[in-house]
């Protein structure tokens, strides 16, 4: 195989980040993905910020990419698609985060616990 | 002190100049945002751990210079502790390089939506923007 599935590998993180924190959806209610519009509002600008911070870095030589564990798909400025996908999937995992904890934390929202009433 | 550790740490001066001076949430004085950024704290840890792991030809994202290896953690990725108070994942010196770039997201983000809270809060009545369903 000339393009080995490594490649393929922080793409895949991304997509393991997404399915771990998916469960807060609705187990804590975090209604992050039922208001698209919503998300994006709160998504733009830190894409943005960071997308261009990173086409700063890399031409920088702040930091590169290993080419093995990427695919080389690259965006304007030479930023991997993988970054942007990063700059778009880690704060979704961080509002469904806030998102849950705060319906916990604040509205006793989430699954029941044992011997506690609410 | 390493170029983008520098960087670094301007954005986290940013991050908090931005939120005292001009957004104004309250953020920093909710205890749910303390508890988010622990547990974001923990798990940008594993993925940064991922991203930058050392170990010969397996690093995905490759820090130049290298981060300072005496503040790596066992994971093999440069850490430190201390949180300084802005976002998860910024810690002294080199750590910053790693942790908090990775991490300065995930805080914007939150600095967003605690912008629209507080602006929603003024607004019309909460149940309709955010319906908490009683149980």
């Amino acid at each position: 195989m000339s393009r080995p599935m490594s490649r393929f590998q922080y793409l895949a993180l991304m997509g393991a980040c997404l399915l771990v924190t998916l469960p807060l959806e609705w187990l804590y209610r975090a209604r992050v993905y039922r208001r698209p519009r919503r998300l994006l509002r709160a998504l733009w600008l830190p894409v943005l910020v960071f997308a261009g911070w990173d086409a700063v870095a890399i031409a920088r030589h702040h930091w590169r990419y290993n080419p093995r564990y990427v695919t080389g798909w690259e965006l304007p400025l030479r930023v991997p698609i993988e970054e942007l996908v990063f700059f778009v999937v880690i704060p979704i995992c961080g509002l469904l985060t806030w998102e849950a904890v705060r319906n916990r934390l604040e509205d006793g929202i989430g699954p029941r616990r044992r011997g506690r009433p609410r | 002190m390493r170029e983008y550790t520098i960087l670094a740490l301007v954005g986290v001066a940013a991050v908090v100049v931005f939120e005292l001076a001009w957004a104004r949430t309250g953020l920093f004085a909710r205890r749910a945002y303390w508890v988010t950024m622990a547990i974001v704290f923990g798990f940008q840890s594993l993925v940064d751990g991922w991203l930058t792991k050392l170990g010969r030809g397996h690093t995905i994202v490759i820090y130049e210079p290298p981060p300072v290896q005496w503040l790596a953690v066992p994971l093999g990725h440069p850490a430190g502790g201390l949180p300084l108070c802005v976002r998860p994942g910024h810690d002294g010196d080199p750590a910053v390089g790693t942790f908090g770039r990775r991490s300065r997201a995930a805080t914007a983000t939150f600095r967003h939506v605690g912008t629209r809270a507080r602006r929603l809060k003024t607004s019309p009545p909460a149940a309709s923007i955010s319906p908490r369903i009683p149980e």
